[in-house]
């Protein structure tokens, strides 16, 4: 049985085990694909410390980053900066300072 | 009588990879906390009077299928139909889905329907991974399904295709239900009947928020869940009422609930037709946790300290729900001190820690009525998400009228502390504290079971009974 896999939804990628993981966080990556790049929950982590739930949300499936950081009126490119920093041993607290930062609409 | 007495507080946790194992003793940790209250200050320590277990879960349900509370039976709906959507509870619920579904699927086989499907209620919650429906659907039951060609679904609330368009409530509720369920003749859902602070779980809850989309919940949340009439006990609450009225325009047909006790052992199984039968559930279940207010006679507590019990869950967004019913009976000023372990949950995609999503509440800190406002303009500009903030909301506008210390794990302290929450490790150091604050003769009350127990005078099972505000003296 597989631990990881995630049965009963229409096509979204990541919900299968054999879906390939990308390597590089882009705009466009789900975060179900950010949450998968990082078993160890260091993505989870992030998502908790600018205040988003996705890691208990069943929107993660289908949502975008880029489109996640609107829905939570957050700047879209700081919100992917910070991701990205994942790769590179960060984000540092200023980074993640600005992607928890709130931006009214 | 004794000058003190001896208080034995519940502090319990499931482990978090027993969802659903809810009769596995070995994947609870049971533990718990003890505390010498003088006799003076002890207004009420509240034990329910729990009736035995049914034994065999199993044939509860069989039995519960063919002796409906109102309606037909099971067998009698299943006549005729061609199709069935089954609707379970997720994996933060402990409803024993796996013993319960037999006797479902056995009357649906007799019944000769092939159309089936099988749906997990999981609202906006993050779905089940196939480890998760092995614990709560159970290894044989997914054979039977997969032998027979039964689909299994989950909600998936960001989908657009996924739904149907049912039509508006009364509360102003747009509907749009699975289209898995709403495709079906008949409808069942399998869930677990209690009180809580929307009024009850069970019943027609599994289809709002169970299997409609984002914008219908959402828009059931933030119309509701902030009213003072949406309370523990508010069965006819508006929230509650909402949430039955949407059911009933998704032609839900019928509904199996669970009574859990303490120790999360199937104590009633209530089958019958929607919402007649939950309504029952729920009245059986206020007639062995409901209790009678000492509050006329004694007034409001100062001090109310609430226990935690294994199958409520491992994350205090789960567990603190007790903080709605103990404002009940506490001043505003007093203090509530919840002991809860909350060792956090390992989920299909990582591990989260025990107060994962209490964080929401941080850019609101500290707790003022001020603050409180700016929650309220958020949810109206829906920059607060509502599946969580149904949770958190209610705590933290608890938070702006009572003091919250919550005694825990060590491995919670900082991230309590991150959050701007009064967190220790020690009860005795909590009770101290709260002495000192509200002083010698301050009234003490226990709520062991806060989670479960609520003022009888809170109930509301009709919209002909008084309301009662839940944000003052009950």
């Amino acid at each position: 049985m597989s631990r990881t896999a995630i049965p009963g939804f229409l096509p979204a990628h990541g919900v299968a085990d054999s879906d390939t993981v990308r390597e590089q966080i882009r705009g466009s990556t789900t975060i179900l694909e950010i949450l998968r790049m990082y078993p160890d929950g260091q993505a989870a982590q992030l998502m908790s410390r600018i205040y988003w739930p996705c890691a208990h949300c069943g929107g993660a499936i289908r949502e975008p980053l880029t489109m996640a950081a609107l829905r939570h009126a957050r700047d879209p490119r700081a919100v992917l900066t910070a991701f990205r920093a994942l790769a590179l041993d960060g984000p540092t607290d200023d980074q993640v300072a600005l992607a928890a930062e709130r931006h009214p609409r | 009588m004794s000058d003190t007495y001896h208080a034995v507080i519940p502090y319990e946790s499931m482990d978090p990879l027993a969802i659903g194992a809810t009769d596995d003793e070995s994947k609870k940790h049971r533990d718990t906390l003890t505390l010498d209250i003088p006799t003076a200050n002890l207004v009420a320590a509240v034990y329910p009077d729990e009736p035995a277990p049914v034994g065999d879960t199993t044939e509860a349900a069989r039995r519960a299928l063919v002796e409906p509370f109102d309606g037909p039976t099971f067998a009698d709906l299943l006549a005729g139909r061609t199709s069935i959507a089954v609707v379970i509870d997720n994996q933060f619920r402990p409803t024993p889905s796996s013993k319960l579904l037999p006797p479902v699927f056995d009357a649906i086989e007799a019944a000769g329907i092939t159309d089936v499907r099988v749906v997990c209620a999981n609202g906006k919650v993050f779905p089940m991974s196939e480890a998760d429906m092995e614990q709560k659907i159970g290894p044989a039951n997914l054979a039977r399904m997969q032998a027979n060609g039964w689909a299994f679904h989950q909600n998936d609330p960001q989908n657009p295709d996924a739904y149907t368009f049912v039509g508006v409530s009364s509360g102003g509720t747009p509907v749009w239900l699975h289209n898995e369920v709403a495709s079906s003749e008949l409808k069942i859902t399998i869930g677990q009947a209690q009180a809580n602070h929307w009024g009850a779980g069970g019943g027609g809850k599994l289809i709002l928020p169970g299997v409609v989309s984002d914008a219908t919940i959402e828009s059931n949340h933030c119309a509701f869940v902030t009213s003072p009439q949406t309370h523990y006990g508010a069965y006819a609450g508006p929230m509650r009422s909402d949430i039955d009225e949407v059911a009933t325009m998704c032609d839900l047909d019928c509904t199996m609930n669970v009574i859990l006790d303490t120790h999360g052992r199937v104590i009633d199984c209530i089958f019958g037709s929607h919402p007649e039968a939950h309504r029952e559930a729920i009245r059986r279940f206020n007639a062995i946790y409901a209790y009678d207010s000492w509050v006329e006679e004694k007034g409001q507590a100062d001090i109310v300290i609430c226990g935690v019990f294994a199958p409520t869950d491992h994350l205090f967004f789960h567990t603190g729900w007790g903080c709605m019913s103990a404002d009940l009976v506490l001043k505003d000023g007093g203090t509530i001190i919840y002991t809860s372990p909350s060792p956090g949950v390992s989920t299909a995609i990582g591990d989260f820690p025990g107060f994962a999503l209490i964080d929401l509440m941080k850019p609101y800190m500290p707790p003022t009525a001020a603050n409180y406002e700016r929650v309220l303009h958020d949810i109206h500009k829906r920059e607060i998400q509502m599946w969580a903030g149904c949770i958190w909301v209610p705590i933290y506008e608890v938070m702006t009228r009572k003091h919250l210390t919550v005694v825990t794990l060590e491995e919670n302290l900082e991230m309590a502390a991150d959050i701007g929450l009064d967190a220790t490790t020690s009860l005795d150091d909590a009770f101290a504290a709260a002495m000192a604050r509200h002083g010698k003769s301050a009234k003490v009350a226990i709520l062991p079971y806060a989670r479960y127990q609520l003022p009888k005078n809170a109930v509301r099972m009709a919209t002909s009974e008084p309301s009662i505000v839940a944000h003052s003296t009950v």
